[in-house]
């Protein structure tokens, strides 16, 4: 029996694509593009389709996981070369958004600054969570989603009415260099698709299936998309300065001058389900450890994952502007190439283990 | 080996509910709060920034009592010294997420008023949805004097600035996103209400209960902010009267039942007529090609005869009958008088109010750079207004 089910993994990218990107990389991308900024996180989804294209051609035409399969194709030493370097790529990819989260719940959400250990209970959560196995992935994915679709239902419902969608006009005014670069600070927050390379051969995966997932895919990413367009419609000139976007765009309804911010109810749906999303990188870091070393039990790697990853949060929670723009330029680019480019390898990994494997029977 | 394993969650789950628990959620002392409702921006003496700030103070009390209020006074080379200095004064701590209003004092207007918002408008302490408004004295003043509306003066001024869609009112709100906006954008123009004090007398029986003591006579104020001013780059350039005001709601498209009065000929003599626009449908086309601007300003409106001051009862009043021809030339006369008037404005403080210079931007972005330094002072416009309506 798989770990996963076909629900299970559509369901995931429903529930986690959208959340990441809703902090800080509207108004990055708005420095970078102004107006043009959509096309950047068009640019973006564009990458990662192609991705999930790939992978889910792979997906219907094998069961073996992705450790075997490179284990077959490159050989024992340089599948965990290989896996090693994924494992610090992905701790890597943790670390912004957590510290990014981090501060937005420390200034929005809290009136005194409050201590840095105050995120130590995430890092305790997100401990415990690595040390489920797969399965468990597929099954905070069935319920995740809905957290996440009424989070954005509620975000955009309120703030629709005040978007002036002329405001994207006219379109690439800004120029190909500034969205490209635009498109360039946004891979580090992108790059989902690399997920599912490491669901390979953990769920069937029929023809229909592939479909579902590409669908459920790009519904995440068109989610994340309007969020972009509604934030540029509501700041337009102002855009750039606006760092938290998800408490602002939704508070200039006339139902919330009236009543109160019960927008915030969609802000903690989002939250919750950002708890899991901030983890999924750390617990593929987890699996990558427990195929190099081999441990027999999920404990001591997610304790390192996790641990290394709190450290670095806090060493560096001062260090916020040089992280971004490590994350804006060597990142993205290692985010472009470990979540979109290796994985276009995948079907020649494929046909060698086919081969190994034949060879081998 | 379970036991072992439940006892480690059990801990982790103690050890976490503990530091849940172990800071008091950043909560502040009710008792030292100061919430603030509205806050006015002088320019100091001793320093750049005098500000006034008006707090609600929380009480307890029964239900005759009414709010207590105060103003806290503070100085500072900058806006954000300026309140510490109010805050440090008091020995308050100013909680400025329920701040619904700012106020520019005419002090501050002759240069860029974003010298003053832009704190506001980015830090996340203040709601970026609050009213800003300027004045044409000293912005404290608005909060200090007494208005027969509400107890708390600042209230009172957003009952004025303020009205649910579809009740008639002369004011053009802006709140300080979409002043900052407008400065920033292409066009580097925006407007705000200029709120006046008009003086009433009035004697206070059974005012002021609880503030110690009626006085014989109490010198309130109320507001009149039918004044528009106007800023261009951040400095005011201009202002609008009454009729500039209703006249550029209308072309904003917010004007929803707002009535203007007007004047028409009827059967050889001079009546009096308050017509409600029940329905306004603006439309401004901006057509460029190489050095011309054409601006199309078109207006649509159905309206209503609310009140006429005619001598004899006309039996048609309220029966739906179409309006009288003198009635129609008269609101489109007038509307076309107010919009040739707003143009005037537009082009002598070359404060783009209609959007002129986006739109060039977004529509015909071709033509921008031939067109956008002169965009506002030299187009071309054609009005058109189309009224109809029922008695």
């Amino acid at each position: 029996m798989k770990a996963l089910k076909l629900r299970q993994v559509c369901l995931f990218f429903i529930a986690f694509i959208p959340i990441n990107k809703l902090f800080l990389l509207p108004s990055l991308l708005a420095r970078s593009a102004n107006e043009d900024m959509w096309i950047c996180t068009a640019i973006n989804i564009i990458v990662d389709l192609l991705t999930v294209s790939v992978l889910t051609v792979c997906a219907r035409k094998t069961n073996t996981d992705i450790f075997t399969m490179v284990e077959n194709a490159l050989g024992k030493v340089g599948a965990k070369i290989l896996f090693f370097v994924y494992a610090l790529f992905f701790m890597l990819k943790a670390i912004l958004p957590i510290i990014e989260e981090k501060t937005y719940i420390e200034i929005t959400l809290y009136e005194v600054f409050p201590k840095h250990l105050m995120f130590l209970p995430f890092f305790i959560v997100a401990f415990y969570l690595c040390i489920k196995k797969l399965r468990a992935v597929g099954r905070t994915s069935d319920i995740v989603w809905i957290s996440t679709l009424v989070g954005l239902i509620l975000l955009f419902a309120l703030s629709i009415a005040n978007c002036d969608f002329t405001a994207l006009l006219p379109v690439g005014a800004n120029g190909v260099s500034n969205v490209l670069k635009g498109a360039r600070v946004g891979f580090i927050w992108h790059g989902d698709a690399i997920y599912l390379a490491f669901f390979l051969g953990q769920f069937y995966c029929h023809k229909k299936g592939a479909i579902k997932i590409f669908l459920s895919f790009l519904g995440g990413a068109i989610c994340v998309l309007l969020f972009m367009v509604l934030f540029y419609g509501i700041f337009r000139s102002i855009a750039h300065r606006q760092i938290f976007a998800l408490t602002d765009i939704s508070k200039y309804s006339t139902v919330i001058s009236n009543i109160a911010r019960f927008d915030y109810l969609g802000i903690i749906a989002l939250l919750f389900s950002g708890v899991f999303a901030l983890t999924v990188p750390l617990y593929f870091a987890v699996e990558c450890l427990m195929h190099i070393f081999s441990f027999k039990s999920r404990v001591l790697p997610s304790l390192i994952v996790n641990g290394l990853t709190f450290i670095a949060v806090i060493l560096l929670r001062e260090n916020y502007y040089g992280l971004e723009s490590f994350a804006a330029y060597i990142g993205s680019y290692l985010s472009l190439f470990f979540c979109n480019v290796l994985p276009l390898f995948i079907p020649l990994l494929l046909r060698r283990s086919y081969k190994y494997e034949y060879t081998k029977n | 080996m379970n036991i072992r394993k439940t006892k480690i969650f059990v801990a982790l789950f103690f050890l976490v509910f503990a530091m849940f628990l172990s800071n008091d959620f950043g909560l502040i002392n009710i008792e030292k709060t100061a919430i603030v409702t509205a806050l006015a921006i002088d320019k100091g003496e001793k320093y750049n920034y005098k500000i006034t700030v008006q707090v609600a103070v929380p009480e307890a009390g029964n239900a005759n009592t009414e709010n207590p209020k105060a103003t806290i006074s503070g100085e500072g080379d900058t806006v954000a010294g300026a309140l510490k200095d109010a805050g440090s004064l008091s020995g308050w701590y100013l909680k400025l997420s329920f701040c619904n209003l700012l106020i520019i004092g005419n002090s501050l207007t002759s240069d860029s008023v974003i010298k003053e918002l832009d704190f506001f408008a980015k830090t996340l302490n203040v709601q970026d949805s609050s009213l800003v408004i300027t004045t044409d004295n000293n912005a404290s003043e608005l909060l200090e004097k007494a208005s027969p509306l509400d107890n708390i003066s600042s209230f009172a001024l957003q009952k004025v600035l303020l009205k649910e869609p579809g009740f008639d009112s002369e004011v053009l709100p802006i709140d300080l996103r979409e002043f900052v906006n407008g400065i920033y954008s292409k066009s580097s123009s925006a407007y705000m209400p200029l709120v006046k004090m008009v003086k009433q007398d009035s004697s206070s029986s059974g005012e002021s209960k609880s503030s110690g003591g009626s006085e014989s006579k109490d010198e309130k104020v109320v507001f009149d902010a039918t004044t528009t001013a106007l800023f261009k780059n951040g400095i005011m350039v201009g202002m609008l009267n009454k009729e500039q005001t209703f006249i550029l709601k209308m072309l904003k498209g917010l004007t929803t039942s707002t009535t203007f009065p007007i004047s028409a000929l009827k059967d050889g003599e001079q009546t009096n007529y308050l017509i409600n626009a029940l329905r306004t449908t603006p439309k401004i086309k901006v057509s460029a090609d190489n050095f011309n601007l054409e601006v199309d300003i078109f207006i649509d409106v159905y309206c209503k005869v609310v009140d006429q001051n005619a001598p004899w009862q006309d039996s048609e009043n309220s029966r739906n009958v179409p309006l009288d021809s003198e009635v129609i030339n008269a609101s489109k006369e007038k509307l076309e008088k107010d919009i040739k008037s707003l143009i005037e404005i537009i082009k002598q403080t070359d404060c783009d109010l209609l959007g002129i210079t986006d739109s060039v931007y977004k529509y015909h972005y071709p033509y921008y750079n031939q067109v956008k330094d002169f965009c506002v002072k030299n187009f071309t416009e054609k009005i058109s207004v189309n009224v109809k309506g029922q008695k």
